[in-house]
């Protein structure tokens, strides 16, 4: 059977119009050459189209050349002989294969990041110099700070350095830190890189007595004896770096799996700065049941947000940290030395001083 | 035997190589159902891989485009592959993403909010050069991996000199409030052009960007005519009849940004038209002529305002439609006429290994 076709000899865009017929070994092409050519049928491949088009086909010794069948019934026979030959052939299992690649692809590259990024951020974090630190930190503050107004009311100052000189006495070694309170009617405080803490002025508003404030202060210098806010960057630049350079910019999912991740550590610095907070306490003599205190008011007044936003927000799940912070804070035995019976972490005009530092004089 | 024959190119006098004369018809019949399950096939599976198949679903797309062209009934063929598109990507993540993330660090260590701007505006501008580096790149490749009787296209010319020339495009069309912008479309043309082959057969480029600017500037000083002169009459009327009070005139003078608006459009349809008339008629192939006789204004903006409208109301579910709409446009209005000896043009080099990264990276989409 003898059918016609045409054939290009991928040196020229010449077409050749030629007959084509399958023989034992493969398809003999006549017309072209004074001897028919023979192209094997393990030698052969078809070029997919993704339409019901001609059959077109190429060597794979040599992919070059084209021959290109119009007969239907030619290519129902081949196909019927090498059933491999035809596109569709294998094509779902080739898919199915693709989309099992990609997605363990995926699943590798989150658990390396899971598990390897807090290994990365601690030595990374480390090898930072302490002026780039500061350089940093300041830059973080100012975008924290934006144009809000820095209270610095002076009795209310005065009172502020007392109160952070004690939680100083209670560290057991030295930590350079500075804080600072900020007209925000935000619940909230933070530590930067370098050192820098800021303090919404709401919290200071919200905090019944002294000893909540100094237990927050305590955790936001438990983040930065820790360095923190260094590893925090430092796995912020690791993780864009990986999750743009496999998703591309224009993902949501990047960012969604960023977001993830990032809250998934924190959750741990969280509790570590707690436990350090309770040592610091501890040490500075100011009793330490403030902490777990202000976090229970803030637990209540949470509500009933859905337990799934507790899970992702930045800090772990309020009702366990209260428990292990309860289960923590009597201690049977000062442990340092320097430790103090518990006394009042400032005196009632003080702590008056310091909620009006807001107030202009 | 069964005699079945699908479209079968126009019979020619047997023999080998012999010269082609005449008008030559360039069509695409790619079947619209079959494009709307690859799409949809596409669509699952890229959402169903978190994005990663979208290498593989566009190049089973172009594949599709590719072999439903044909000229006399003989299709392109699309020989890219999907892995390629996938290495070229992360080929280009791995150097952009440092180079992104050193500059934000860069912006995190200088001081001072200056030094803060300027490392923005060298991202900006380093953007703005990748993204045209990435456009002509990605056309390499795609030239590369598009064939017509097995002889390959070939896209020569470096990223850089066409960013280059784009840069200064743009920078004197800002300059001239406008006027450059047929030299910056004319230079980048003739630079695609003058560098793109067929096997070894070079494209010429004949047009002259003067011929382009006239008709150009005949729309550019009406845009300014009708602003200049709405202002005026406005002006003149608010002054003889102090109309300033009535809510009819504060109406009528809100309408005139919408009014020239439409005006700069209907004009940059207009001249849209005119440019690929120009583009198509510069463009030869040794003896072989282009030309797009019958492109107006109007049918471009038909062409793309029912895109646009078809591609929001179906919440881009009817993309293939609008593909579709688009391939038989231009195959259409384009027009082939001359003798070409196929003896006298031999296959083109291989081209780049894998591809389009950069564009990749920053969507720029080319179909």
């Amino acid at each position: 059977m003898n059918v016609p076709a045409i054939y290009n000899d991928g040196r020229t865009p010449a077409r050749h119009d030629v007959t084509v017929a399958l023989s034992a070994q493969g398809i003999v092409i006549s017309g072209y050459s004074i001897e028919p050519i023979t192209w094997t049928f393990d030698d052969i491949q078809v070029i997919g189209s993704e339409q019901r088009s001609a059959l077109r086909l190429t060597r794979r010794a040599d992919d070059e050349p084209r021959l290109t069948v119009f007969d239907t019934a030619f290519r129902d026979m081949l196909f019927q002989r090498r059933p491999e030959l035809n596109p569709g052939h294998g094509r779902s299992r080739r898919t199915l294969a693709l989309v099992a690649g990609s997605l363990a692809g995926i699943g590798a590259l989150v658990a390396v990041l899971w598990f390897g990024l807090p290994l990365l951020a601690k030595p990374v974090a480390a090898l930072v110099p302490d002026s780039m630190e500061q350089r940093i930190g300041e830059k973080v503050a100012g975008f924290v700070i934006g144009d809000a107004r820095i209270c610095d009311a002076a009795a209310g100052a005065r009172a502020l350095e007392r109160l952070t000189d004690r939680i100083w006495s209670g560290l057991d070694r030295p930590v350079s830190f500075d804080v600072r309170v900020v007209e925000n009617p935000m619940i909230n405080a933070m530590a930067t890189p370098g050192g820098h803490v800021i303090v919404f002025s709401g919290l200071l508003q919200n905090a019944e007595g002294p000893e909540e404030l100094a237990g927050v202060l305590a955790h936001e210098i438990g983040h930065v004896a820790h360095r923190h806010g260094m590893q925090a960057l430092v796995r912020h630049f690791a993780l864009s770096f990986v999750i743009t350079a496999f998703t591309g910019n224009d993902w949501g999912v990047g960012s969604a799996a960023q977001l993830l991740i990032q809250f998934a550590h924190s959750r741990e610095a969280e509790s570590e700065a707690d436990m350090t907070a309770l040592e610091i306490l501890d040490r500075a003599g100011i009793p330490p049941a403030g902490l777990a205190a202000f976090f229970a008011r803030l637990e209540k007044d949470e509500g009933d947000a859905g337990a799934f936003l507790r899970y992702m927000s930045t800090h772990p799940p309020t009702a366990e940290r209260i428990a292990a912070l309860q289960a923590n804070s009597p201690r049977p035995a000062p442990a340092a030395r320097n430790a103090r019976a518990p006394e009042p972490a400032l005196s009632a005009g003080d702590w008056t001083s310091l909620k009006a530092i807001c107030k202009s004089e | 035997m069964q005699a079945t024959v699908l479209a079968e190119p126009d019979p020619q006098p047997a023999g080998g190589n012999r010269t082609t004369s005449g008008a030559h018809a360039l069509r695409y019949t790619g079947p619209t159902g079959t494009l709307f399950a690859i799409f949809f096939k596409n669509l699952a599976l890229t959402i169903i891989t978190l994005g990663i198949y979208r290498f593989w679903a566009k190049t089973r797309e172009r594949r599709f485009l590719w072999s439903g062209t044909s000229i006399d009934g003989e299709p392109f063929e699309y020989t890219g592959t999907g892995k390629e598109l996938f290495f070229g990507f992360l080929k280009a993540m791995l150097i952009l993403v440092p180079l992104f993330v050193a500059i934000e660090l860069l912006a995190l260590l200088l001081p001072g909010d200056v030094a803060a701007h300027g490392v923005s505006a060298i991202q900006g501008l380093l953007v703005l050069i990748l993204v045209f580096v990435g456009t002509f790149a990605a056309r390499r490749y795609r030239m590369s991996r598009t064939t017509w009787r097995g002889i390959r296209m070939q896209q020569d010319g470096s990223p850089w000199r066409y960013a280059a020339i784009a840069l200064k495009g743009l920078f004197l069309s800002i300059v001239t409030l406008g006027l450059y912008v047929p030299f910056m479309q004319t230079s980048l043309t003739r630079f695609e052009t003058e560098n793109l082959r067929f096997g070894s057969k070079p494209f010429l480029f004949t047009g002259s960007a003067w011929a382009i600017w006239k008709q150009y500037f005949v729309l550019w000083i009406s845009v300014v005519v009708l602003v200049v002169g709405l202002i005026a009459v406005m002006a003149g009327l608010q002054e003889s009849f102090e109309l300033s009070d009535m809510p009819a005139f504060s109406a009528g003078l809100s309408l005139i940004p919408l009014i020239v608006l439409i005006a700069i459009i209907a004009m940059s349809f207009h001249y849209q038209a005119r440019f690929a008339r120009f583009r198509a008629g510069s463009t030869r192939l040794g003896e072989i002529g282009f030309s797009a006789p019958e492109l107006n204004g109007w049918k471009l903006f038909g062409l793309m305002a029912g895109n646009y409208v078809l591609k929001l109301l179906s919440l881009g579910l009817l993309t293939p439609l609008a593909m579709q709409r688009t391939m038989r446009f231009w195959t259409r209005h384009t027009q082939l006429e001359g003798q070409i000896d196929p003896a006298r043009i031999a296959q083109a080099e291989r081209g780049p290994g894998t591809g389009e990264g950069l564009a990749g990276f920053f969507d720029i989409d080319m179909g």
